[in-house]
């Protein structure tokens, strides 16, 4: 019997519990279904009924035939407080125990047949469950009825009651590679490119609505009054409904499209050029900061590797990965290193280096890249000697930058100044110090200088000068200058040498040697770490150099027929014209008036087919720039309805024609005639006309 | 001199000294009646009384207040000065001005009442603050121009803006927290009807032309294109409008483009059908290119008339980039090419259309009879339409059309005195293209009488009685209240005060001398009193 018993009191627990799951089921599932009604996304609804549901079984409370016992206990007497033998075995009790289960057992037979559990709880839920059906069937039921779909019906209206615009509900709906998430606005809103729009009117009394934007489209608002469209470029938007002879405008609405924008990729290291050694190991670290408004989605590097000479210059790409990616923000910091050795380079060969990224756009991303760096390693199988009086000088390689890209250089070395440090601001400035001096140098070979020690030309100034210097003074100068090759390179100068001539004429060749000058001067600035007083300077260097390339130009002779001087004097207007008739043409050219209907209304004109001309020629204009003109659409608006009302509204028309004067464009000058006094007489009649 | 002594003078003297100047002793002194100090606006109870002492106590009258000035035979007016209509009241008095400081603001104000739709307002002003502040121009859109006047200087400028549509425009002038309101009439006006004759086809014409034509103009090119042969370009042209030079023709054009060669190649008939033209008040613009400067193209009769400046030569150059201005306003940062010349400045009757920026006039003009004559060195203005700048290209053909071509001698064109209107101040209004008669300016008729120095120009008197807006024949206009303009009002009285003196000073010579008593000085006894009451406080410690 009292097996009996404890079966019994399991069975009532187990029962309990599957009530009250499904009551919490039953509530998970009203709550979703509320939401639904109150136009969540039914994913979200979803998720938070199954997630109440959920929670309310898991943290149900606990109860079990020990509980229900005990609740027999208070519950019934006869019980005498041992309900809770009736679940222990007998074999584990004392004899007292077990003739006082026996007693309980016998008393639990004479229990009534339909044993009752405290129900309150589950009912509860059950109560909160028809309560959120309740909310759901009344907010269903009144949206419907608002909604309702009204075309083709006869909809008893009032005879003076135009359609009624009560609200617009923008909603707007991320692509999916920006996370698809929805916001919703009363009407103007900033969307991502490629979002969905669904914008929704809250309309009673119309008989056909609409919806025009300012990109020419047209959207008929049926069903559930709502238009749904795709985001690809600005607009504004109004809803336009008629019922009868009404005709009523909503105000202008902006969307505002954000286009998703190429990711920018910014060069860290290595510098745009780079020169590296014959000798291996080739090691580049590559440094490159992308950075994109949405985040980047991949990235690499684009190698295109030139090996050979001359006509027989191979090329190869490849593509090559990042070793690092640490993330910054929505960008990335990518680094790798290169080994030129690793890719088939040797001496002499060149590496044309670009970065590419691409963001997550679908289904066209979006693509950036960065400057093409220039990593090229010496080739010693090229260096070239001259004989000049005898001497060998090392000419250095076929390489050097330009004027321009020199300034370049240094004034984004000046704009970079305060995130460098010392010693790399002082690095850069000397390496492009470095290469103002090879350029010096170039353009000295073309201007036949003389040659100064190591190598280097001087002007005739600067060689009077050269004599009583220390020899050791380009060296403290010039720290980065290399090892003279020849000892005697300092000891003679070649004067009047005819390779060492040009065929410049003078002017042109004064004009270099001013560019010279200054070049020597910018030099001397970025070597001792001033590049601010170098930038003017080499500005100069540069006007001079463009000057020698212009003067440059006449000396080039064409060469061919040349035809003898024509003589319209003599021969024009004597030819025999016999056959030969006046020409004559008539043309109408009407003067275009732009936008007639705002200047109507400036001029004063108040009609309602003018204000509505007005506002289109406005929202074509607005369409440019959203925003620009909107709040004088508004304005027009409220000076029409202020107008047919009956209620002007002063301040309303000042804004109104500042907004409508601010549209038009500036007129052309025009072909009036003259006043009528000249302004000489203006004066004198005047003063003839003074009592 | 025991210091006994010395304290009772000392108490003496400061007694005396408090006793004059707070009591101000008067006594009995010879009047001149027909000497009166009149008090103007700008000035104080005080500095009239003072001016009034100093001029043996004669009586202090205000004309504002209505006083008569009886037989008074010399007036002394102390303040700003005395307005027009008092001035009037003052016959053939003498009269003398003790001026007191104008007050900062604007001083000077003038614009262009009547603006052609695209052709610019321009507001000259003259200001002197004594405190560095900006003068602003705004319109109905907002502000549109500005300027900084310096601290204490007579400081003349120039405001510009453009018009945007035809109407009534209202503007402030704002300077500090000082507002004044003013109104301009923008009308689009008709373009002229133009005759281009060309020497040979260029680009440059058919610029021109298509510019006239974009404005709804009449216009014809007759281009030579080889011996006795022409081509006609007719653009808007309705009647028989053929391109001849004939006085017929002639009669319904406004404006004659034309250059050097092809004057040379008119036959004489056509010649001088074009002077006559000219003299009937044809305008005629004349491109200055190299063969016009040769004194041997034309005989000398058609010379004067067509070609009437002297150039000379810019240096050893066939032609210079030039960037004209118009009124002192760049047209364009872009050069375009110019005959290497300028024309000379010392014909009389003569006004500078162009220039070009170093003080070089690239464009003249004068009138010959009813009719104007311009010349221009520019040659290459195309080159701005071509580059897309087709405003500039406008402002520069605009600007030469402007000052030759014929007035429309129907077009209505209103004159409202180039100032401010006042509802307590005369204005002398002047009319075209409407015949002498009545309009109503409000409440009040005023009567347009013709002008005989100018055919065809009407003019009434019209003193506004409300401020605000008026409707003057149909148009709006706005009058300014008491309150505004109160520095140009001050300095218009001082202007208009010594320009009277200026007109009357040969009658004011010859006067006779004026007994004059003067009142025992203040400042003696004042430093009396201090030097007393020193050394009396002296003692006293």
């Amino acid at each position: 019997m009292s097996a009996e018993g404890g079966a019994t009191l399991e069975t009532l627990a187990r029962r309990w519990n599957r009530r009250w799951s499904i009551a919490a089921a039953a509530l998970g599932l009203s709550i979703a279904t509320c939401g639904l009604a109150l136009r969540l996304p039914p994913l979200y609804a979803l998720l938070i009924g199954l997630g109440a549901g959920v929670l309310l079984i898991r943290r149900r409370p606990r109860v079990d035939a020990t509980l229900i016992a005990r609740h027999f206990d208070r519950t019934f007497p006869a019980l005498e407080e041992s309900t809770a033998l009736l679940l222990v075995p007998p074999s584990g009790l004392s004899a007292m125990e077990r003739a006082q289960q026996a007693r309980a057992a016998s008393a639990f037979t004479l229990l009534p047949a339909t044993l009752k559990l405290p129900g309150r709880p589950i009912r509860l839920l059950w109560i909160l469950s028809g309560a959120c059906i309740v909310v759901a069937l009344s907010v269903s039921f009144s949206a419907a009825r608002v909604g309702e779909p009204s075309i083709g019906r006869t909809v008893p209206f009032a005879a003076a009651e135009p359609p009624v615009l009560s609200g617009i509900r923008l909603s707007v709906t991320a692509p999916a590679y920006l996370g698809g998430s929805t916001r919703h606005s009363e009407g103007d809103a900033d969307a991502f490119e490629g979002s969905h729009l669904t914008i929704a009117a809250q309309i009673t009394g119309a008989r056909a609505a609409w919806l025009v934007t300012t990109n020419g489209d047209s959207f008929p608002l049926t069903k559930d009054r709502s238009a749904r469209l795709v985001a690809e470029r600005s607009f504004l938007y109004q809803v336009v409904m008629t019922r009868d002879s009404f005709r009523v405008l909503s105000e202008w609405h902006r969307v505002t499209v954000l286009p998703d924008r190429a990711p920018m990729l910014t060069v860290v290291r290595p510098e745009e050029r780079t020169l590296l050694p014959p000798a291996p190991p080739w090691r580049v670290p590559v440094e490159i900061l992308v950075s994109d408004d949405h985040g980047v989605v991949d990235a690499h590097l684009l190698a295109t590797i030139t090996t050979g000479s001359g006509e027989g210059v191979r090329f190869r790409e490849d593509t090559l990965t990042f070793a690092v990616r640490e993330s910054r923000g929505t960008g990335l910091l990518l680094r790798t290193e290169l080994d030129l050795a690793a890719l088939g380079m040797g001496p002499g060969d060149e590496l044309y280096l670009s970065a590419q990224a691409f963001d997550g756009r679908r289904p066209d991303p979006n693509e950036g890249r960065s400057t093409t760096l220039f990593i090229s390693i010496a080739d010693t199988a090229h260096v070239v000697e001259a004989e000049f009086d005898g001497l060998a000088i090392d000419r250095m390689p076929d390489y050097f930058r330009s004027q321009r890209q020199i300034i370049i250089d240094t004034e984004k070395l000046l704009a970079d100044r305060a995130r460098l440090t010392e010693a790399e601001f002082r690095r850069r400035s000397n390496d492009i110090g470095i290469d103002q001096q090879l350029l010096r140098l170039r353009y000295s070979e073309v201007a036949g200088e003389e040659s100064s020690a190591e190598g280097e030309p001087m002007s005739g100034r600067e060689h009077a000068a050269e004599e009583p210097a220390d020899p050791n003074a380009a060296a403290v100068a010039d720290p980065n200058a290399k090892a003279p090759t020849d000892l005697t390179a300092g000891e003679g100068h070649s004067h009047d040498i005819a390779e060492n001539a040009t065929l410049l004429a003078r002017s042109t060749k004064e004009l270099l040697q001013l560019a010279l000058g200054e070049m020597w001067q910018a030099e001397l600035q970025l070597r001792t770490y001033r590049p601010d007083p170098a930038l003017p300077i080499e500005h100069r260097a540069l006007e001079y150099l463009e000057a020698v390339r212009q003067s440059a130009r006449s000396y080039v002779k064409r060469v061919g027929l040349d035809p003898p001087p024509l003589e319209p004097d003599r021969k024009r207007l004597t030819g025999m014209l016999d056959d030969i008739r006046n020409a004559r043409s008539d043309l109408r050219v009407e003067a275009s008036d732009t936008l007639p209907a705002i200047r109507a209304v400036l001029a004063g004109q108040e009609d309602r087919a003018t204000f509505e001309r007005a506002s289109r020629e406005l929202a074509q204009l607005a369409a440019a720039g959203p925003g620009r003109h909107l709040a004088t659409l508004r304005e027009l608006r409220a000076v029409q309805e202020g107008i047919e009302r009956g209620a002007r509204c002063a301040a309303c028309a000042l804004r109104l024609r500042a907004g409508l004067l601010s549209a038009l464009p500036r007129p052309d000058p025009p072909a009036a005639g003259a006043t009528p006094i000249p302004p000489v007489a203006s004066r004198y009649f005047d003063r003839m006309r003074r009592p | 001199m025991n210091s006994r002594t010395l304290d009772r003078f000392a108490l003496g003297i400061a007694v005396l000294s408090l006793v004059v100047l707070g009591l101000r002793p008067t006594s009995e002194r010879v009047v001149d009646p027909t000497m009166v100090v009149v008090r103007a606006p700008g000035s104080t109870d005080a500095d009239a009384r003072g001016v009034a002492d100093s001029l043996g106590g004669v009586g202090i009258v205000e004309l504002a207040a209505g006083a008569p000035l009886g037989i008074a035979r010399q007036l002394h007016v102390v303040g700003w000065g005395l307005e027009e209509v008092e001035l009037r009241q003052v016959g053939d008095r003498q009269m003398v001005l003790h001026p007191r400081a104008l007050p900062d603001g604007i001083r000077t104000v003038s614009w262009n009442s009547s603006v052609a739709l695209g052709a610019p307002l321009e507001v000259r002003a003259t200001v002197r603050t004594a405190r560095s502040r900006t003068l602003t121009l705004v319109a109905e859109s907002g502000q549109v121009d500005s300027v900084v006047i310096s601290a204490g200087e007579l400081t003349e400028m120039v405001l510009h803006q453009i018009p945007r549509a035809a109407g009534i425009a209202q503007y402030v002038l704002r300077l500090g927290s000082e507002v004044d309101t003013f109104s301009v009439s923008v009308t689009a006006r008709r373009p002229p009807a133009a005759l281009l004759l060309a020497s040979a086809p260029a680009r440059e014409w058919s610029d021109l032309r298509d510019w006239f034509a974009a404005q709804g103009g009449t216009v014809v090119l007759r281009t030579t294109m080889s011996r006795d042969r022409s081509r006609l370009d007719r653009v808007n042209v309705t009647g028989t409008m053929r391109g001849t030079l004939d006085d017929a023709a002639l009669a319904r054009t406004s404006v004659v483009v034309t250059d050097g060669r092809t004057l040379a190649r008119l036959t004489t008939a056509e010649r001088s059908a074009l002077r006559n033209a000219v003299r009937e008040g044809l305008g005629l613009i004349v491109i200055l290119d190299r063969q016009a400067r040769d004194p041997r193209l034309l005989p000398a009769v058609d010379r004067a008339l067509f070609l009437p400046w002297t150039t000379t030569r810019v240096a050893d150059l066939d032609e210079r980039q030039v960037r004209p201005r118009v009124s002192g306003v760049p047209i364009s940062a872009t050069p375009i090419a110019a005959e290497a010349a300028l024309i000379d400045r010392d014909r009389f009757a003569t006004w500078t259309v162009l220039d070009d920026g170093q003080d070089g006039a690239l464009a003249t003009a004068t009138t010959d009879g009813a009719g104007r004559v311009v010349g221009t060195l520019v040659t290459g203005a195309g080159r701005w339409r071509r580059g897309g700048e087709h405003e500039a290209f406008g402002t520069y053909w605009s600007a030469l059309v402007h000052a030759a071509a014929r007035p429309d001698p129907l077009e209505p064109r209103w004159e409202l005195g180039g100032g401010p209107l006042m509802v307590d101040r005369e204005t002398a209004i002047g009319r075209w293209g409407r015949p002498p008669g009545i309009a109503l300016a409000g409440e009040d008729t005023l009567t347009f009488v013709a002008d005989p120095l100018a055919p065809g120009r009407t003019v009434a008197h019209w003193w506004p009685r409300q401020a605000g807006w008026n409707d003057l024949d149909g148009m709006k206009v706005w009058v300014a209240g008491r309150e505004s303009w109160h520095a140009w009002r001050a300095a218009d009285r001082r202007r208009a005060t010594e320009r009277w003196i200026d007109q009357h000073r040969s009658a004011m010579t010859g006067g006779a001398g004026i007994p004059v008593r003067v009142p025992w000085p203040r400042l003696p006894f004042f430093i009396g009193f201090v030097v007393a009451a020193g050394w009396l406080w002296r003692v006293r410690r």
